[in-house]
């Protein structure tokens, strides 16, 4: 490997690992969405705000995570 | 201190024709409270409640029909403060990187994209560990009701621990309230110890355990 090859590859390795890590936590946070779903059939805290709440901010927090990905898939 | 009130279970009548509820609640009187005791309103926890008597809107599974939730627990609000510090310093300090980063010399130049992608996801990061956090607070919950007492312990958000035990399976209840943090903002551990078939509970960092040991140990006596 030439020394100009360098950043190409650097560039390469560092946007496959970016997507790679950011399709891990869109996993994570997909596997997280439904834990707390199941949380809300063991227990509703509130039946106006809390759990209710507690869902929405999950599921908008999930949308956001798939959001960043299909962002890095375009940018990078 | 006011025992909680309990009504009498409700016995549905099939024969007589319903009237307009409005009209019934104004005529009907309300049940008195038994001597020495006080009735309590029963209204919804707030969202970051961690102690409510009597709450409305709660509602566990496995519940029976008549059961009451008569004690709502949670975490005092006051042990969240370690994670809510740390989620602060973690967003303030790519502020601290970025003044930094004109004086670092850096092998190679990053490209702006992949700086604006890597603090995204650090922001998502952040934010998800503080909601995840939350989360952990908001559904570790201890419940008081008439029938039993119900430990939903979450350790992470993958890993769930629920405990149940029947009043009259109580044979004792105690506290323990140590430290300056704990006397200042008066919280601390109940222990359930219950009989030797049946697991042992504890409501840990709960507020006014002084308050829900004497209320538990009213109940258990009601059972018996």
């Amino acid at each position: 490997m030439t020394l100009p090859d360098l950043p190409i590859s650097f560039e390469l390795i560092a946007k496959i690992g970016i997507l790679f890590l950011i399709g891990l936590y869109a996993l994570f946070v997909l596997i997280t969405f439904i834990n707390i779903r199941s949380l809300n059939k063991l227990i509703i805290v509130q039946r106006s705000t809390g759990s209710p709440l507690v869902n929405i901010v999950s599921f908008i927090y999930l949308i956001l995570t798939l959001f960043l990905f299909v962002l890095a898939l375009v940018i990078l | 201190m006011p025992d909680l009130y309990i009504d009498e279970p409700v016995t549905p009548t099939t024969a007589q024709p319903q009237t307009a509820p409005t009209q019934k609640a104004q005529t009907e009187p309300k049940p008195k409270a038994l001597p020495g005791q006080v009735e309590l309103k029963k209204s919804e926890p707030h969202i970051l409640a961690s102690y409510h008597e009597n709450p409305e809107g709660v509602v566990f599974e496995n519940q029976e029909p008549g059961e009451k939730v008569l004690l709502f627990l949670r975490r005092h609000y006051i042990t969240n403060i370690s994670w809510q510090s740390l989620t602060i310093v973690l967003l303030i300090l790519p502020l601290f990187a970025m003044i930094l980063y004109p004086y670092l010399t850096l092998p190679i130049e990053i490209p702006l994209r992949f700086i604006i992608i890597t603090l995204l996801f650090y922001y998502l990061i952040v934010i998800g560990y503080a909601f995840l956090s939350f989360v952990v607070w908001f559904y570790n919950v201890g419940l008081v009701s008439s029938l039993r007492v119900v430990d939903i312990d979450v350790n992470n958000i993958d890993s769930k621990d629920i405990a149940a035990t029947e009043l009259r399976s109580i044979i004792d209840v105690s506290y323990k309230q140590s430290g300056f943090k704990q006397s200042l903002f008066d919280y601390g551990d109940v222990f359930l110890e219950t009989q030797a078939n049946t697991p042992n509970l504890e409501f840990l960092q709960i507020p006014h355990p002084a308050r829900v040991t004497d209320l538990i140990t009213k109940l258990m006596t009601k059972t018996l």
